[in-house]
Order: C-alpha cells, then sequence, then structure tokens
C-alpha cells in the first residue's frame, strides 16, 4: 500500500503538539520550574531597548523568524537518502527530546542569569576555557556553513537553476531600492512592500523566461552551437548543465557532453569567486541599504512559501493526487547506495530542524529580554523549535513525495550517495525546490514558476546568511587586529578580505562532506549548551537527565561520526577536511573533559539567587500549572 | 509584572522598528546575536541600535509617566519588528476597528503608509516620515486620550 504523505505529516505534528501539551509542560513545570510570578530580567531591567516585555504572539514570530532558515531545509534534504522513515522518526524525537529541551533550557537557564548569553553563562558555570571552547565553536561554525552555503548556490546556479539567476540578483536591486526609499527617502512600509513584492513576482516571470546557462559561456565553440541547435529544435537545455548534458548525451554527442561538464565546474567555481566577492562588497555597506530590506523581504518569502507548501500538500491529499504518495523507502539500507553508516551520520547530517546549537545564541541573546513571564518560556523555546521540526518534516515530505519516483530510481539524485555528493549540496536543494514547486503546482503555481519562486527564496536566505556572516567575522578580524596593536590593517577593507578568504576555505566541492562537518559543529555547540543547563540544574539539585541525555548523544553521535569522516579524509588526501576534523575531534574531547570537571567540582559556586533552591510550595505549584496548563 | 485584565484597554501604542541588532533572515546559521563577543566591541549595526535606543527613551517615557494606567491595564505597548507582518497586519487591524480613528486614518495604518520606525497609537500614526515624537508630546497624545475617554465613560455613567 501506497504511503500517504499528508498522512505522516499530520501524525508527526500531531506527536508534536501532544509533546508541547505534556513533556513540554512536565519539563516547565517540575524541571525548570517556570514561575509566572519571577520578574523577568523583561522586567526587572526593562528599557525599551533591550528589556522589553513582550507578547507571546509577536516574541514567537519574532523568534521563529530568527531560528528558521536554510538549516532546516539543507540537512532533511540529504539524510531521507536513508529513507524517509529514520528522518522522520530523527526529526520528531529529536525536536522533543532534544532541540525543544536544548532551546527551553538555554532560555530558562539565560532568564535566571538576567538574560546574559549562554556564553557568559557557560564560562561562569564551567570556567573560561569553556568560554573560549563556545567561541571557537562559533567560528567553525559559521566558516563552514558559510563555505557550505556558497557552494550550495553556485551548483544549483550552474547545474539545475540558471532561472534563478535574474531573480536573485534582481531581489538585491529591489532590497536596495526599498532600503532607499523606506529608509532615506521616508516612503510608506506599505507601498515600499507592495511595489517590492510585485517587482519580486516580475523578477522571476523574468527568470523564468529568460535563464543564464552560465555553463554555455565556458564551453567550446562546437558545444555551443550544438547546445544552439537543440534549444531551436525545441530540446529542454535550459534546466541547467545536468539536463543539457543529458540532452546532448542523448542526442550522440558524447564528447560535447564532457565538455560542458567541464565548463560547469569551471562555472561553478567562477560562480563561487563571485558570491565571495558578493560577500565582500555587501558586507561593507551599510545595513540599511541592503541586508535590513531584503531581511525583509525574506520573511515574506519564508511565509508565503511554507503556506504554500501547506497548501500544496493538503489540496494533494484531498484531490488524490500522486505527490501524496510516498515513493521513497521507508529505510534504505542499501551497501549498493555508497551512503555513509545511518547511525551516527542521520544524526548529525539533521542538526537544525531536530536540535541546533545556534538556538541558544537567539534564545539566550536576544529572546530572553523579553520574555514578559517566565512561563513564556514553553511556548517561546519549546513552542518554536517544535514548528521548525514541522517545518523540517515538509522538506522531508517534499524530496520523498514531491519529487516522484524517478528520483529514487537508478540515475535518480537519491540513487547514490555519490549522485548526492556531486551536485556539491545543489542536488539537495533542487529537490526541495523540485519537490516543493510540484506541491505548490497543486494550488496552481506553474511548475517552472514555482521552481523558481522556491530557489529564489533559497538563494535569498544564503545569501542573507552570508552577508551578515562575513560582517560578523570582519567585526571580529578587526578586534583581532586591533588587540594585537596592528591597527593600520584594523579596516573595514582588509579585514573583509580576511574573512571572505577565511569562507572561500571552506568553500569547496566537497558537498554532502562539508554539510556533515557542519552538522557535527553545530551538534557540538549544542552539547556545550546542554552541558551548561545539565550543570545549572546539577547546582540546583534538580534531575538532570533530561538534558545529559540528550548531551551525552550528541557528543557520542559527533565523537564517532568523526571517527568515520578521518579515516575517509585521510584516505583521500583532502587535508583541509581532515584538518578541521582533528580540530572538532580534539573541541569534543575538550568538552568531554570540561563535563567531567565540571561535575567533579561539586554543587557550589552557584552565582545567581538562591530563591531557584527553594522547592516550589503548593501554592506557587498551583500558579504555575494554571500558567502552564 | 503585567496585569490581567479582560477590559479593552484605552489606549493602545504600538512601536514599529526592528527588535534585534543582527540582523539575518536566515535563521539558525546566521543569526549571532546578544553576544557582545560574537559581534566585536564596536556595535555592528549602529544604525539599528540608534534607533532601538530612541525607541527606549519614548517607551520608558510612557511605562514611567502611564505605570498606574497600564497597571489597571487601560493601557498596553507592544513593540514588533516590521518583519513580524502575520502579528502586525492583523494588529493594526484589529486596533483601527476597535478606536475608530477615522476612514482616512485608518486606512492609513492598515496599509502601512508609515515609514519606519513608526509609532502608532490607537490606531492612529503618530510619527512623522520616519521621525520619532518627542517623549512628552507622546505622553500629551496619550494623556489626552485617556482624559477623552474617562470624561466619557463619566458622561455614560451620569446619564
Amino acid at each position: 500500500m501506497a504511503t500517504n504523505a499528508v498522512l505522516i505529516s499530520l501524525c508527526s505534528f500531531a506527536v508534536l503538539i501532544l509533546a508541547y501539551f505534556t513533556y513540554g509542560r512536565f519539563l516547565a513545570r517540575r524541571i525548570f520550574r517556570l514561575d509566572p510570578n519571577r520578574p523577568t530580567p523583561a522586567h526587572t531591567k526593562q528599557d525599551g531597548v533591550d528589556y522589553v516585555p513582550t507578547k507571546i504572539p509577536v516574541l514567537f514570530g519574532h523568534h521563529f523568524a530568527s531560528i528558521a532558515g536554510l538549516g532546516p531545509i539543507l540537512g532533511p534534504a540529504i539524510a531521507v537518502i536513508w529513507g524517509w522513515g529514520p528522518a522522520v522518526l530523527w526529526v520528531v524525537c529529536g525536536c522533543i527530546f532534544m532541540g525543544a529541551v536544548h532551546d527551553l533550557g538555554a532560555l530558562t537557564v539565560s532568564l535566571r542569569y538576567q538574560g546574559r548569553s549562554i556564553g557568559d553563562v557557560c564560562s561562569d558555570l564551567i570556567g573560561h576555557r569553556a568560554r573560549f571552547l563556545f567561541l571557537l565553536i562559533i567560528f567553525f561554525l559559521m566558516s563552514l556553513a558559510m563555505g557550505a552555503f556558497v557552494n550550495a548556490i553556485s551548483a544549483l546556479f550552474v547545474k539545475f537553476h540558471p532561472g534563478a539567476i535574474i531573480p536573485s540578483f534582481g531581489l538585491m536591486l529591489v532590497a536596495m531600492c526599498i532600503g532607499i526609499a523606506v529608509y532615506r527617502l521616508r516612503v510608506g512600509l506599505g507601498p515600499a512592500t507592495v511595489v517590492g513584492l510585485i517587482a519580486f513576482g516580475g523578477l522571476i516571470y523574468w527568470g523564468v523566461q529568460q535563464p543564464l546557462p552560465t555553463y554555455q559561456w565556458f564551453a567550446s565553440d562546437v558545444t555551443q552551437q550544438l547546445l544552439t541547435e537543440s534549444r531551436n529544435a525545441g530540446a529542454d537545455v535550459d534546466h541547467g548543465s545536468i539536463a543539457a548534458a543529458q540532452v546532448l548525451q542523448e542526442s550522440g554527442h558524447e564528447s560535447a557532453a564532457a565538455d560542458l561538464t567541464a565548463a560547469a565546474t569551471t562555472a561553478s567555481r567562477t560562480w563561487i569567486y563571485v558570491l565571495l566577492g558578493y560577500g565582500f562588497i555587501a558586507s561593507v555597506l551599510p545595513v540599511w541599504l541592503l541586508l535590513q530590506p531584503r531581511d525583509y523581504i525574506n520573511s515574506f518569502q519564508l511565509y508565503l512559501a511554507l503556506a504554500l507548501l501547506v497548501a500544496g500538500l493538503l489540496v494533494a491529499a484531498a484531490t488524490g493526487s500522486d505527490f501524496n504518495v510516498i515513493d521513497a523507502a521507508m529505510i534504505r539500507d542499501d551497501p549498493q547506495m555508497g551512503a555513509p553508516p545511518m547511525v551516527p551520520f542521520l544524526f548529525v547530517t539533521i542538526a537544525c530542524g531536530a536540535v541546533s546549537g545556534f538556538h541558544s545564541l537567539v534564545s539566550s541573546g536576544t529572546t530572553v529580554r523579553q520574555l514578559d513571564r517566565e512561563t513564556d518560556a514553553l511556548p517561546i523555546g519549546f513552542g518554536a523549535m517544535l514548528t521548525e521540526g514541522a517545518l523540517a518534516i515538509l522538506v522531508i515530505m517534499a524530496c520523498v513525495a514531491g519529487l516522484g519516483s524517478q528520483a529514487w530510481e537508478a540515475g535518480g539524485a537519491y540513487a547514490s550517495w555519490g549522485g548526492i555528493g556531486k551536485g556539491g549540496l545543489g542536488v539537495q536543494l533542487d529537490a526541495v525546490i523540485h519537490g516543493g514547486a510540484n506541491f505548490l503546482s497543486e494550488v496552481g503555481v506553474s511548475e517552472r514558476f514555482g521552481q523558481a519562486f522556491l530557489a529564489v527564496t533559497i538563494v535569498a536566505f544564503a545569501m542573507t546568511t552570508l552577508d551578515s556572516a562575513t560582517r560578523l567575522l570582519r567585526f571580529n578580524v578587526e578586534e583581532i587586529f586591533r588587540s594585537i596593536k596592528l591597527e593600520p590593517l584594523a579596516n573595514r577593507y582588509f579585514a573583509s578580505l580576511i574573512a571572505v578568504g577565511g569562507i572561500a576555505l571552506f568553500a569547496q566541492p566537497q558537498g554532502a562532506a562539508l554539510w556533515v562537518l557542519f552538522g557535527t559543529t553545530n551538534q557540538l555547540l549544542a552539547g556545550l549548551t546542554l552541558l551548561t543547563v545539565s550543570l545549572f540544574l546539577f547546582k540546583l539539585r534538580r534531575p538532570i537527565i533530561y538534558t545529559l541525555i540528550p548531551m551525552g548523544m550528541m557528543l557520542v553521535m559527533t565523537a564517532w561520526a568523526m571517527a568515520i569522516q578521518l579515516k575517509g579524509f585521510y584516505k583521500d588526501e583532502q587535508w583541509l577536511l581532515f584538518g578541521v576534523s582533528v580540530v572538532v575531534v580534539l573541541m569534543t574531547t575538550w568538552l568531554v573533559i570540561e563535563a567531567i570537571l565540571s561535575f567533579c567540582r561539586g554543587r557550589g559556586g552557584l552565582s545567581i539567587a538562591h530563591d531557584d533552591e527553594d522547592p516550589h510550595d503548593d501554592q506557587s505549584e498551583v500558579v504555575s500549572a494554571t500558567h502552564l496548563g | 509584572m503585567p496585569s490581567e485584565t479582560n477590559s479593552v484597554p484605552q489606549v493602545s501604542i504600538i512601536l514599529i522598528r526592528e527588535t534585534a541588532e543582527q540582523m539575518s533572515g536566515s535563521g539558525c546559521c546566521g543569526r549571532v546575536a546578544g553576544d557582545p563577543c560574537l559581534t566585536g566591541s564596536r556595535d555592528a549595526f549602529q544604525e539599528v541600535r540608534r534607533q532601538q535606543e530612541a525607541f527606549g527613551i519614548l517607551h520608558r517615557a510612557v511605562v514611567e509617566f502611564f505605570a498606574e494606567q497600564q497597571q489597571r491595564g487601560e493601557l498596553t505597548i507592544v513593540t514588533v519588528d516590521p518583519r513580524n507582518q502575520p502579528y502586525l497586519i492583523p494588529k493594526l487591524l484589529k486596533d483601527v476597528w476597535r478606536y475608530r480613528p477615522g476612514w482616512g486614518k485608518g486606512l492609513c495604518s492598515t496599509l502601512q503608509f508609515f515609514s519606519l520606525p513608526a509609532v502608532i497609537v490607537n490606531g492612529r500614526i503618530l510619527s512623522r516620515r520616519g521621525r520619532l515624537l518627542d517623549p512628552d508630546a507622546l505622553c500629551h497624545a496619550v494623556n489626552e486620550i485617556l482624559t477623552v475617554s474617562k470624561a466619557q465613560s463619566l458622561r455614560q455613567e451620569y446619564s
């Protein structure tokens, strides 16, 4: 019997909702002991700037927009290679027992530390070395994520969606116009938004009508001639270099197909340089000109894409469409596939979407300072993470049902791990785009328009990340130069160059391997946060099993995956990735030692108010229960 | 702590400004907010920060001046990020419907004919072309609404 995608999605959502009302409430009441009457930093330090008491719906929107992005899209799109069952199971269970616990824990600990960041708190609870480890992990995490994103966008532009190039870059111009209109000419937000969104739609239409096959620019004259002839004959050669090479191969021009593949590799490399150049320019531009307005448009793209995906899936179910049928196997454990072992790699491949260390930065840095009541931490911390899990489930369904059965057959995108890697992360994004567009076609959006919309949305997310990460790395580099008394080098242009150079190191076409490295580093950060939360609970004599087990699992999976990766990188002589893996292994070992030392130090040294140590009396339990349900 | 009330507040203030210093729609992997060590000692997003601080003055002025009214639930303040449209659009519609600022002003608010950053009181845009109000002017405007509302309720009571 065919498996129903909507049914699996709805069941997953139901489990997530059930977990919120059971496990979430249990943690909030019994473990973290959230008390609606204890003043939050938003009240005690209220300044209207950082510390602002904010209602749940407002804060939920801000927090969710901060944690949802490209991470929960790419990871699940890779991990479905092991089948939809393990991916769904890990997203649901990981979200409930690890990710949401991690986010709620980070929020609660930071709450008790008067809104201090998790990095500060871990320095307080574990020691200064932990603070350094924290910064080190962040540095690797950002560089790896940027490398992976640059890699993915270039593959997408060349190999799969040349139609996304014009709208992606056009969107930058639109964003800049909105930036000037809203922040300098003081035009109304509503009219500027409407004009911007219409322009965005127009750009997508233009992109669909006029794809830019940049791979063709690097091909020989003969190949170009053949492509033009094929195009004139009505062949679909505008769907990226892989489709074009296939057309040439099928028409018997094998040498031209080989030439085209080589040209595509050169084009991808060129795009990587262009994107790094973009990162450099964008990071020195004022934020109001590009980053802020594009971020604003991104939020519309995110909500629109989510709404259309859900609507498409529901319509597919109602009409009995083929896109509601899961084509992938529930579990794929075929050694012919050439994929690394599912355990531990599944757990590090899906990081965001199940558990993400990055969320601790958002939870503890910004969100915590706006919590109106302590009990709001449950819907914000726990609830937003579960919502991100729901987004990951949608992505899984787009890949396993929306993509069609040919993706899972020989020669399809998911036929082998090699196939996944060959597009340099572009394959996974293409799978999401293709599958998602099929869902969108159920609600009347044409397939090509839907593909371009999703491709541009994903590229816009990645580019905003590249822009802000380069900017942040630039600030860090400037700081370093200042601290070593090299003031003349601490200028924005030189520092940006260094930052871009750092990202370029990781922008290699290793595809899935790069993503796995990113995942392990992200899980390591989650492990460090969970250690901080566990120590906090330990010092308050509360049960630590609920945070210690996820922490242990994160560390075991990270170390295990790294050990396997190390062997492979050494054998393939991929020295950069080998070096990064060694650093990740060392950081994991360091974290384990810190954890043991911290617990050995005992329960003393808690620098926060000790009212936490008081057991909940009956009355406060009743009040807490009223708010938490 | 916020007070519990079921009655409709007499004044609803919406402050629209970016809520985080670190702007990034990429979420998961790009937002490094809140930790000065990560963004460098210099403020990475100075202009946003300046706006936030200007709003802080307004926010504090209203909170301090109308502390009692806020406690009684007669006044609510909400700070919204312009990106949070799923909250902002219904909130603007609700305020315009509830406080009836007039057709023109109501349309201006709901269609978002305001530039950023913006201050909206009872469905009426009080900021002009992105220039923030003077805290005194905002308190004065709020006080006026409260006085009118009080007079109306007294009139209703006597009639």
